[in-house]
């Protein structure tokens, strides 16, 4: 059972080709703010991208055989490594990064994290900072077609989860689905995308400010251009559409099909939705009283900050307005829960998964009742669904492979000899593609305190935790390779 | 409906075994301490010699079977009644004015953790005692629990400790209840006399010290005799022979029944023993080393004596202090913040998740990456040669599930107590896990003064339920648990 070859080869080529035409965006950004030095960082880029695309496309020939469940998480895993290769050209060539930060500025990007090694943000050229937030864009645009249309077999984004079907080892070349659903899924991050820059241009923003926010917020990712994040617009506006449009980014995307069609029923009978709701709302109330309790913010301001926060965190945004660091302990302890939970599945949020914290609680649950009844057959249900015990071992082994993961990439963090809560936060703030977490990589602070060794590794773990995990350990198991087992 | 008659039947038993207990710390006291203490002692051992022999003389006729409800119930009752009895002594003599505080020193003794609230220098030697008792006590009641009581109960008593602790059960090895537990009890005095002779025959430190640092030990309690810990007596042999109790008690004690049967093979080749070893001399390398690198300690020797010692005492949940760990490099304090995670063995006077469950979860991931490529396929967990029974990884995957939900959950809780992260983050995994350490602010000390009473009630809380495998707590609120059927 070997490697499809034939088709990732066609596969990559077909992303070089896109990644290139991407590269050459930043360009035009170039010309309008007349960065003309910067040109050949994007051309030298886009040139040889789309020209080895090309010849990928064209050389390699068409295969007629099947992809594999084993070609899937090769091309996916092979996909960011490579983007985020590309997109770290620009950045050797038009600024003076080495190649640590670079990989870590990418992999924050793509895998729509927002995490940055950069002190002084502002002091980047215009084109490059479009490139940076563009990639999160490209990210999220991945993430939706990738994983929810086209290889929903990999079950990554927790898309499949709530899916009856059982996934058969191998599937059609082009799902016959595939281009319906991609279609609708582009166009609804088309349509985020562009009403909210349109929203945040009417707040006062420039196009650029718009359009880089807009960026961060649609792919749940959290670069922003200025180093007070968006705490440098002190509109309330603008947090207000960040706030929502980071929220309904995170949901799952296909119920916004559901309510073409049913109309707020749609959202209303999900039951994934109505647990997000619930935990957005109650811990917003919750900070929001800590926080007015403890004197930071009268009322209105303290309920604002805290959606703002709330909504950052748990749709693994990472954006700030204030330095939620120096709030106190129990809102950050809030937060750092939320962190562990992150977007919805079929989203582009990352973290573990609404519908998987659900999914446990109810596991959970039936773990205590069936000690009591140890014969009772007890089925885990979520809405009038029964879960069936794939799913649930499915769900259990990735919450336990993500802790797991959290703790073990800690413990490496600390080896650069951070505090505990840095540590461990970092790891958490990079695997869930957060961005910030607190103390030393708190919102105002940033990745530039750890050694080179330990970016990349956090780099890594950006696509590792983008791809959940599974996708990309997996080429680091020898059954993988070994192509009889 | 529960059997009341026998449930209380049981707790009088136990109330009359916690009052013979304070006899000799009264007798301590009488020698020591002042006019109060004595009082207290005294008192409290008439009120609970009193009470409970009145229940055993009502309840003398009474028999009966216990369902597995009944047995959940006693196990849960029998530590809160014998708690609530113990902390009788410190809130009698106004040692501890508070009954919160009284409340929460008894718990940290019987589920022992060790941990206090007292800010002041030293305990009256005959309350001391009786917490090192108290500790001793808890220690047996855990194994009773873990390897007698719960395999007794009712129906499918065998099915859960099976879930709880895979491994050798007792009931294959003997043919009679009452013949394993003697043997228990057997291994628990031999060890408790062996280290009070290693301990009082060796060293200058006194018949007092011997007996509460070996209580400590044996117990996996870890109680201080002093302030400093066992810095006091900055001996090396000291602190060999409670590091080697501290791990033997930390062993599963139905490998010394093997022993006994000389079945060395079967001992050796025990997978959770060898993991068990593997973990202390890895992360105790990995210590030292970190410690002899930084310059923390000047000799390679001297880092490992400190690291060994911290690593086996955190890893057996204990938590005796020779050295201020949250001076250490963070890497080390990075690697005993796992081991507050892991824990000892199953069926040992050891708290947290245990080993067992820590390897079975690793091959629950492990499995996982096998389904993923193999949808269809079907693959045991397997530990050693043995598979694992599919209810049996359910029901450890639910309970690490559970652990780590506690473990957020009382994060956020103990963190309206405003102080920093890293302490809250250590309190909650020292507190739960029964080692009574943390880092940050509370650190080595092991002292829990700085929550508020109603902080402290929940620490309590916690204790309890890290002790009884949080099941047996969680089950009691269970409207299930409570319904007529």
């Amino acid at each position: 059972m070997g490697f499809n070859h034939y088709t990732i080869l066609q596969m990559l080529g077909k992303v070089l080709l896109i990644t290139g035409a991407a590269t050459s965006i930043p360009i035009l950004v170039a010309w309008i703010y007349g960065e003309e030095e910067l040109y050949s960082a994007f051309y030298l880029t886009a040139i040889p991208a789309v020209i080895l695309g090309l010849l990928l496309i064209i050389g390699v020939p068409p295969s007629t055989k099947a992809i594999r469940i084993r070609d899937g998480f090769l091309v996916v895993a092979l996909v960011w490594i490579l983007i985020t290769f590309i997109g770290s050209i620009p950045f050797f060539l038009g600024t003076h990064m080495n190649f640590a930060d670079a990989f870590f500025e990418m992999a924050s990007g793509f895998s729509t994290t927002g995490a940055s090694i950069l002190t002084d943000i502002e002091a980047l050229p215009y084109s490059i900072l479009f490139w940076r937030s563009f990639t999160h864009w490209l990210g999220g645009l991945g993430i939706v077609i990738f994983a929810i249309a086209l290889m929903p077999h990999l079950n990554i984004g927790g898309y499949n989860i709530m899916r009856a079907e059982t996934p058969g080892p191998i599937y059609d070349k082009i799902n016959p689905k595939f281009k319906g659903q991609s279609r609708i899924l582009f166009l609804i991050y088309m349509i985020l995308t562009l009403s909210e820059t349109l929203l945040l241009k009417l707040g006062g923003l420039s196009w650029f400010d718009a359009l880089i926010h807009t960026f961060g917020t649609v792919a749940t990712g959290g670069f922003s251009n200025y180093n007070d994040s968006l705490g440098h617009f002190q509109s309330t506006y603008v947090t207000l559409v960040v706030t929502l449009f980071m929220v309904m980014s995170a949901l799952n995307f296909t119920l916004y099909y559901a309510s073409m069609k049913k109309g707020l029923e749609g959202f209303l009978k999900d039951t994934e939705f109505k647990f997000y709701m619930i935990v957005i709302v109650s811990c917003t109330l919750l900070i929001a009283l800590d926080l007015f309790r403890m004197g930071y913010f009268s009322h209105g301001i303290a309920l604002r900050e805290s959606a703002f926060q709330v909504a950052s965190i748990i749709t693994t945004t990472g954006y700030a307005t204030t330095n939620y660091d120096l709030w106190p302990t129990f809102s950050k302890a809030l937060l750092f829960g939320l962190m562990l939970i992150g977007g919805c599945s079929g989203s582009t949020g990352g973290g573990i998964k609404a519908i998987r914290a659900l999914i446990v609680i109810r596991f959970i649950r039936r773990g205590i009742i069936t000690r009591l009844h140890p014969n009772a057959v007890c089925t885990v249900r979520l809405g009038e669904k029964s879960i069936s015990g794939d799913v649930i071992t499915s769900v259990a082994s990735f919450s336990l492979l993500y802790i797991t993961t959290v703790l073990v990439s800690g413990l490496i963090v600390s080896a650069d000899g951070h505090d505990l809560v840095t540590s461990f936060t970092a790891a958490l703030a990079c695997v869930g593609n957060i961005g910030p977490g607190f103390s030393g990589v708190g919102p105002v602070m940033n990745y530039s305190i750890f050694s080179n060794p330990i970016k990349v590794f956090l780099g890594f773990l950006m696509l590792a935790g983008r791809l959940e995990l599974f996708t990309l350990f997996m080429l680091f198991t020898p059954r993988f390779w070994n192509r009889d087992r | 409906m529960l059997n009341w008659k026998v449930i209380l039947k049981i707790i009088s038993v136990i109330v009359f075994i916690v009052g013979i207990s304070m006899v000799p710390s009264w007798l301590v006291a009488l020698k020591n301490d002042s006019f109060w203490v004595q009082k207290a002692l005294l008192q409290s051992a008439l009120i609970s010699l009193t009470l409970g022999g009145a229940g055993m003389l009502y309840f003398k006729k009474t028999s009966g079977n216990l369902l597995l409800r009944d047995g959940y119930f006693v196990v849960a009752m029998s530590w809160i009644v014998a708690s609530i009895f113990g902390a009788l002594p410190y809130w009698l003599s106004a040692d501890l004015a508070h009954p919160i505080d009284a409340f929460f020193e008894s718990v940290a003794g019987f589920t022992t953790t060790g941990s206090t609230v007292r800010n002041v220098d030293l305990m009256p030697r005959g309350l001391l005692l009786w917490k090192a008792t108290s500790n001793w006590l808890g220690g047996m009641g855990i194994l009773v629990f873990a390897i007698s009581i719960l395999p007794a109960l009712g129906i499918n008593g065998q099915a859960i400790v099976r879930a709880e602790a895979p491994g050798p059960t007792f009931e294959k090895m003997t043919a009679r209840l009452s013949a394993s537990t003697k043997i228990l009890y057997g291994t628990y005095i031999s060890f408790t006399l062996a280290e009070f002779c290693l301990l009082y025959f060796f060293t200058d430190m006194g018949a007092f010290d011997s007996i509460v640092n070996t209580f400590g030990s044996v117990s996996t309690g870890g109680l201080f005799a002093h302030r400093q810990g066992l810095a006091f007596y900055d001996s090396v042999y000291i602190e060999a022979v409670i590091a080697s109790f501290c791990y033997l008690s930390s062993v599963s004690f139905l490998l010394y029944f093997l022993l006994l049967q000389r079945k060395w093979k079967e001992v050796l080749g025990n997978r959770e023993l060898q993991t068990f070893t593997g973990i202390i001399l890895g992360t105790s390398f990995l210590i030292a080393t970190n410690l002899f690198l930084t310059g923390t300690y000047e000799t390679w020797i001297s880092a490992f004596r400190h690291g060994f010692f911290q690593v086996v005492s955190f890893i057996s949940t204990s938590g005796y202090v020779i050295a201020d760990f949250t001076k250490w490099p963070y890497l080390s304090q990075a690697l005993l913040f796992l081991l507050l995670f892991i824990g000892g063995c199953a069926s040992s006077t050891a708290g947290s998740m245990k080993v067992i469950r820590i390897i079975i979860s690793f091959k629950i991931m492990a499995r996982m990456f096998f389904k993923r490529l193999h949808p269809s396929g079907i693959i045991a967990v397997k530990v050693g040669q043995k598979p694992i029974p599919a209810d049996t990884v359910s029901k450890i995957t639910s309970f690490m599930m559970l652990y780590f939900m506690v473990y957020i959950v009382s994060l956020i809780l103990l963190s309206l107590q405003n102080l920093d992260f890293e302490t809250t983050m250590g309190v909650a995994a020292g507190c739960l896990s029964n080692t009574g350490l943390g880092f940050g602010e509370m650190g080595a000390t092991g002292n829990y003064s700085m929550f508020s009473p109603g902080l402290r009630l929940y620490l309590c809380a916690m204790m309890l339920m890290g002790r009884l495998e949080l099941f047996t707590i969680f089950l009691l609120f269970t409207p299930t648990f409570w319904r007529n059927t």
